[in-house]
């Protein structure tokens, strides 16, 4: 598969779109109790 | 469906379910070298030791079994999820600092089975994401669902028992449980990339291979966001070396137990793999308990709480290992994985048969020079902070210690001939 379709496989894919969500309030969590 | 077939299932189940328990025997063990540490440090430098040695560790034994020829030839053939596995390291890694602020704000009693809950957060995205226990029997649907909540019982009353009288006002209460609630979050998300890698057909190896990566990245930034950039003290402390061993030894029984944790994703899911991998809590407990006496001037009540725990949880365990995935589960799992292959063009047969354990791939098994070197580095690496540990004087029982250590070889030895010979670590 050519890079750019790939790119566009990943970030359209709910599995990952899912955990990149997760991960983002979780770094904003994190800034907000330190 | 054939008898041969049925046998092949369960034998894969059982796999899986052995692996999550394996899983939980190494993730419960290492905790026990970080309660020999006490040098003062923040959190997030301990954390950041503690995964430099998990890092490190992955390259001693477990290049053994597969060597780097192998695993870069399989990252190339499955590109697109080293994406994923840097994501699960970082998820990882932010989740494990959110409970330093939980148990900081509210105390492990509250903290604990907070974030414990990470075990149904995965069951419902194994439901959601990946078709888990669609097309199962009500009957065995009902052993996962009780089973996990069982186990996740059982850890709340082991971990009432490990309470002391420490726990902080209620003055930071919701930052505490939102904390605690953000890593239970954080914690069953990051199986969605373990699963995701597994019905894609990659090797275990080779996604924890990335996964050190993208955890000590992470952990190393976290670092330097929070703990004083490159003027942290762990960068320039001479306390640090000494502790640095039992840090690193943790990090080695880290990452064996998440080397059959994603057997256990592999072979039988999330919804059943996660609740078996947190029976961590009840080998933590014994550790605690047994070697270092920690629970020595427990109460009646404790101990009872001790004994209820690890019967539920043992309960819940029975539950789960005896639902085996039947016919119609199969089926749902090989759509997720049709899915997959039609998403990112990869072969069908090939990642069905890596799923089913049934392809002995010898690609590229032989072991190159370059592996001989890397893994005699990484234990040099093991050795020379050996030379340099501090031990504290700390009272260990050195006869429940050598019989816990027995055990950790043991189920490594049997699991990892059981995996050799099922599946060629596959």
């Amino acid at each position: 598969m050519r890079l750019g379709k790939l790119a566009i496989a990943i970030v359209t894919d709910i599995h990952f779109l899912i955990p990149l969500i997760v991960l983002v309030l979780g770094l904003a969590l994190l800034f907000l109790l330190h | 469906m054939p008898k041969q077939k049925v046998a092949e299932f369960s034998s894969m189940h059982s796999l899986g379910v052995a692996s999550g328990l394996a899983a939980g025997v190494w993730l419960g063990a290492a905790e026990a070298p970080t309660k020999l540490v006490n040098a003062g440090f923040s959190p997030y430098a301990i954390s950041f030791c503690m995964v430099a040695g998990v890092f490190t560790a992955r390259w001693t034994f477990p290049t053994l079994l597969k060597g780097t020829k192998y695993v870069f030839s399989d990252l190339a053939e499955n590109k697109h999820l080293i994406v994923w596995a840097v994501l699960a390291g970082a998820i990882w890694a932010v989740a494990n600092t959110l409970t330093v602020f939980a148990i900081r704000d509210v105390g492990l009693a509250v903290a604990f089975p907070l974030w414990n809950t990470n075990s149904l957060v995965g069951l419902l995205w194994g439901l959601l994401l990946f078709n888990e226990l669609q097309g199962a029997a009500a009957r065995d649907i009902a052993k996962v669902v009780l089973g996990a909540i069982a186990i996740l019982g059982g850890a709340i009353l082991l971990g009432f028992s490990t309470i002391h009288a420490d726990q902080s006002s209620l003055h930071h209460a919701r930052a505490g449980v939102a904390a605690a609630l953000g890593a239970s979050l954080l914690w069953g998300t990051m199986y969605v990339p373990y699963r995701k890698a597994y019905i894609s057909g990659m090797n275990p190896l080779s996604f924890v291979t990335v996964f050190t990566v993208g955890e000590l990245a992470t952990v190393f930034l976290l670092v330097l966001a929070f703990d004083g950039g490159f003027r942290a003290p762990i960068f320039h402390s001479a306390q640090a070396r000494p502790m640095l061993f039992w840090l690193f030894l943790g990090g080695f029984a880290w990452v064996i137990g998440d080397i059959f944790q994603q057997f256990a994703t592999k072979y039988v899911g999330i919804g059943r793999g996660i609740p078996l991998s947190n029976t961590n809590q009840l080998w933590g407990l014994a550790w605690g308990a047994l070697v270092f006496g920690e629970l020595a001037a427990a109460d009646r009540s404790h101990k009872i709480f001790v004994g209820c725990g690890s019967l539920v949880m043992i309960l819940g365990v029975l539950a789960i290992s005896t639902a085996v995935a039947t016919g119609g589960e199969r089926a749902s799992r090989n759509r997720a994985i049709k899915r997959e292959c039609e998403r990112f063009g990869l072969s069908y047969d090939h990642v069905l048969a890596t799923n089913e354990g049934t392809e002995f791939t010898e690609r590229e098994r032989a072991r190159s020079f370059w592996d001989y070197c890397i893994i005699a580095g990484a234990v040099g690496v093991f050795a020379w902070l050996g030379t340099n540990a501090a031990v504290p004087a700390l009272h260990v029982d050195y006869r429940w210690l050598t019989m816990l250590v027995g055990i950790l070889l043991a189920t490594a030895l049997g699991m990892g001939w059981r995996l050799w010979k099922l599946t060629r670590f596959g």
